[in-house]
């Protein structure tokens, strides 16, 4: 039995809701950077969300570009700082909808980058709003009958819209359970270490409870995406060159 | 010999901890924390020192020895 205990580099409590994913993704990935030792030797780029309140209680340094505009900052990051590790936590509102030109750009490009995209199928901190991923006939405060195609629009998959770019990663995990969460923090270190060795531009998904926002209670929330989330977003990797 | 510790002023209540516990081990205490929340307590015979808990807490509120 290995001992296991938080990851040194919390310097605070978190300020995210209780149940919230975005705690269990934080300290995945400060395992993943202690246990890699380039926690010095990296610069996390967070959106403007719930993502960016990593930054109140993991000492590591952060920068917070303009919202949604992560793709464009990393790229610059990495430029200016090639000895760097460069990546961003960011939520699916930031990533696919203010920033979806950003992303797809960077991926395009190819950008020797790394993405950690949380996906809650909504806006989590300005009230549970519709967004690009929120899935058809789930209802949100701003479509409290459910999205429809007719009203709102396809949804977003990511492996539909990056799944044939020339890219070094992309993979989609979630962290439901113990299983689920070791599969996330084995996506994570892949994707750092194809950072590492320049293979291009990396992107892990993560599927995320956001129980304030589905008035569930975290278990269930947990219980909704391996029933329902799950099967609309694949987990899996679907580029791993 | 205590197995697992509990630091449960920063517990928010979301009870995965006690969801994932295959033994049984932890379970919902009386005690209210700073935060309002009744906090998990744990049941140190049980335990096996899986790390579920720790696993599944978004908190930090496990340290498993």
């Amino acid at each position: 039995m290995v001992p296991k205990k938080a990851p040194e580099l919390f310097y605070d409590e978190s300020r995210f809701c209780g149940g919230c994913g975005h705690g269990i993704f934080n300290r995945i990935l400060a395992e993943v950077l202690e246990e890699m030792d380039i926690v010095s030797d990296t610069i996390i780029c967070s959106d403007i969300g719930c993502n960016h309140q990593f930054q109140f209680w993991m000492n590591v340094d952060a920068i917070v570009p303009p919202h949604g505009k992560m793709g464009a900052a990393i790229t610059a990051m990495k430029r200016v700082r090639p000895d760097k590790n460069i990546m961003t936590i960011a939520g699916d509102g930031g990533a696919y909808a203010i920033g979806i030109g950003e992303t797809t750009s960077a991926a395009l490009r190819n950008e020797n980058v790394v993405m950690f995209v949380m996906n809650n199928t909504l806006f989590g901190m300005t009230g549970g709003q519709l967004a690009p991923t929120t899935m058809i006939d789930q209802k949100v405060a701003s479509a409290p009958l459910g999205r429809t195609v007719e009203d709102n629009g396809q949804n977003t998959d990511v492996f539909k819209l990056m799944g044939d770019m020339d890219i070094a990663y992309l993979a989609r995990t979630s962290v439901t359970s113990p299983a689920n969460i070791m599969k996330t923090k084995k996506a994570v270190r892949k994707a750092i270490e194809k950072h590492q060795a320049g293979k291009g531009f990396c992107l892990v998904e993560v599927l995320v409870p956001c129980p304030t926002n589905w008035h569930m209670t975290p278990a269930k929330s947990m219980e909704y995406i391996d029933e329902v989330v799950s099967k609309v977003y694949e987990l899996g990797e679907k580029i791993d060159r | 010999m205590e197995k697992i510790k509990l630091s449960v002023e920063h517990c928010k209540g979301c009870y995965l901890c006690i969801a994932n516990c295959k033994p049984g081990a932890l379970s919902i205490s009386k005690e209210v924390n700073a935060k309002g929340y009744l906090v998990p307590q744990v049941d140190q015979d049980k335990c096996v020192q899986c790390g579920c808990c720790y696993t599944m807490c978004p908190d930090l509120v496990f340290e498993i020895f």
